[in-house]
């Protein structure tokens, strides 16, 4: 028996012999993970998550009166500097060196953003008035839902926007900080948030990449802190977020690596082509 | 002629004259309340309150002046209307179109809220479209003509999405007054139309062809028709022509002059289009006018 149609064979057509599906290659290209590694990774996540929780927190802090706008202010002026000085001090200086940015640039752009807030804080303050606060609030959960789903982990996926993650947040916050009595909480609000959601995770990924070990401690710390945050608020909620966190960073990734063994895959030379030689060379 | 004996006699211009002023007070009192009406919460709408009160007071302050400017010519009114009843001896037509003059004249303050109106609706939404790309990480690309994605610096996404969500919540209110005025506008615009039509109407008929029609109808043949008259032994036939004048339909028809005929520009589809991005329309076009 030869494996040809095209010729007469004295065997029906669906015949196979003993070879059949020799070269079935099961599984060849599945990655074997490490939970240390997957836990570690998922650090980013929670991150995020605790980011949220930290500006919800604030927020309803405002809101109750309990926090003054220029305390939170001086606290976020304060960690930022502290941030800010970190960033550079992490990699020694060859990221900004890379990247060609001046300090006074970072400056300008500062100042640019916070003169632009502080000028629009009245019409933020009034934007949202007649609208009812279920709809705030709605809008408001849906927005940060938006950007914890955007966000860009590390992961090479097509729905990964972190422009869209971004302008998710600060529109979120924009809603929220409509809600507080005066406009310097609108502003202070404001500002709050783009640390929070845009220099916060800058450093984080820095962090990550240059000291593991730190990244982990800070992670935890922050997650910590989150939860105390929340836990003043309502112990049902600080209940359910450590729940949330727990299975994120534990229980998910062990379903992974279990599942990981019932993948089932097969390969063979019934599959596209693909081309792994480099073909500039022919051009 | 009609028109203008009837019109001089009994001092008719005077008593025009004298509603005419009442009439602008009245229109002018009508849009005071109108825009009292959206400075408050038009049928439940919820509009922005500070927003609504500049536009509102805006507008209002133009209605002042408007009233102000009224008053100011009264004195002369009575004076101007004398000497332009005298040109409605030059026909119905020219009376007609001085009507529709008077109407755009004394509707010319709904026409600057309608202009106003629209450039700020269609600016906002200039702006709304290009920031809700800005939202999406996008940018309209010139030269390909098409939406590409572009990575935007940091502090151009902050502003760009703080004037976002600005300009999206003050959307409702701008919308709303650019709705009523365009509404207001579309209304004069559709009575100028009308007395244009009107006016074409007349302009085309042929009255000489219809008045020969009814005098001498035997210059106007449609055909020729043969009685038999009484017929005699041994001589030839005799008939009597007569001839076949035309019906008044055919008369109408045929004798019809050329005239300006004015149509629409735009159709239905591209004239929702230009309201709905606030472009302002000129909706009537003459035959004989430049094409842009």
């Amino acid at each position: 028996w030869q494996k040809v149609l095209y010729e007469r064979q004295p065997f029906p057509d669906n015949y196979v012999d003993q070879r059949f599906l020799e070269e079935l290659r099961k599984n060849v290209h599945a990655r074997r993970y490490r939970y240390r590694a997957v836990v570690f990774q998922s650090g980013a996540v929670v991150q995020q998550l605790c980011s949220v929780c930290v500006f919800v927190v604030t927020w309803w802090y405002m809101d109750a009166g309990m926090l003054s706008p220029q305390g939170l202010f001086g606290a976020a002026l304060v960690s930022s500097l502290l941030g800010y000085v970190l960033f550079d001090a992490l990699d020694g200086g060859a990221g900004r060196r890379e990247s060609g940015r001046t300090r006074w640039a970072d400056l300008k752009s500062t100042l640019v953003f916070a003169a632009f807030t502080y000028g629009f804080s009245p019409v933020l303050k009034t934007l949202t008035e007649s609208i009812s606060t279920d709809t705030i609030y709605a809008m408001s959960a849906l927005m940060l839902l938006g950007h914890l789903i955007f966000f860009d982990y590390g992961a090479n996926a097509a729905i990964v926007s972190s422009t869209l993650s971004l302008n998710m947040a600060i529109f979120a916050s924009v809603c929220l900080a409509s809600r507080l009595p005066r406009s310097l909480h609108a502003f202070v609000m404001v500002t709050f948030a783009m640390q929070i959601f845009a220099l916060w995770p800058m450093l984080q990924k820095k962090l990550k990449a240059q000291t593991p070990r730190c990244y982990v401690g800070v992670t935890v710390l922050f997650a910590l802190a989150a939860l105390a945050g929340l836990a003043t608020i309502s112990s049902v909620g600080a209940v359910l977020f450590t729940s949330l966190l727990l299975a994120i960073s534990c229980l998910c990734p062990y379903c992974l690596i279990r599942l990981q063994l019932l993948k089932d895959n097969i390969h063979g030379p019934w599959d596209e082509a693909e081309i792994k030689e480099d073909l500039s060379r022919f051009l | 002629m009609l028109l203008m004996s009837w019109l001089y006699r009994k001092n008719r211009i005077g008593h025009l004259a004298d509603t005419l002023i009442p009439a602008a007070d009245h229109i002018a009192e009508e849009l005071q309340d109108l825009l009292q009406w959206l400075m408050g919460a038009p049928a439940g709408l919820k509009m922005n309150r500070a927003l609504d009160q500049v536009l509102g007071r805006f507008f209002l302050y133009h209605i002042h002046l408007w009233i102000s400017y009224i008053h100011l010519m009264s004195p002369f009114i009575e004076m101007i209307l004398w000497y332009v009843g005298l040109s409605a001896c030059l026909g119905l037509t020219v009376a007609l179109c001085i009507l529709s003059d008077i109407i755009a004249l004394l509707t010319f303050h709904i026409y600057c809220f309608y202009v106003y109106g629209a450039r700020l609706y269609c600016l906002k939404i200039y702006g709304l479209s290009s920031l809700w790309r800005l939202f999406r990480g996008k940018k309209w690309n010139v030269l390909r003509q098409r939406v590409d994605s572009c990575s935007y610096d940091l502090d151009q996404l902050f502003i760009g999405t703080l004037l976002f969500t600005i300009l999206l919540f003050l959307l409702p209110t701008t919308a709303l007054y650019y709705l009523v005025f365009t509404l207001l506008r579309l209304l004069v615009v559709i009575v100028q139309g009308l007395i244009h039509l009107l006016v074409d109407l007349i302009d085309s008929l042929p009255l000489y062809s219809i008045l020969l029609r009814l005098c001498r109808s035997y210059r106007l043949a449609a055909g020729v028709k043969f009685r038999v008259l009484e017929q005699q032994d041994g001589k030839p036939l005799r008939l009597l022509m007569q001839i076949n004048p035309l019906s008044y339909g055919s008369v109408v028809q045929t004798y019809r002059l050329p005239t300006y005929s004015c149509y629409p520009k735009d159709s239905w589809a591209s004239l929702c289009k230009k309201l709905f991005l606030g472009e302002l329309i000129y909706p009537w076009k003459h035959k004989g006018e430049k094409q842009d």
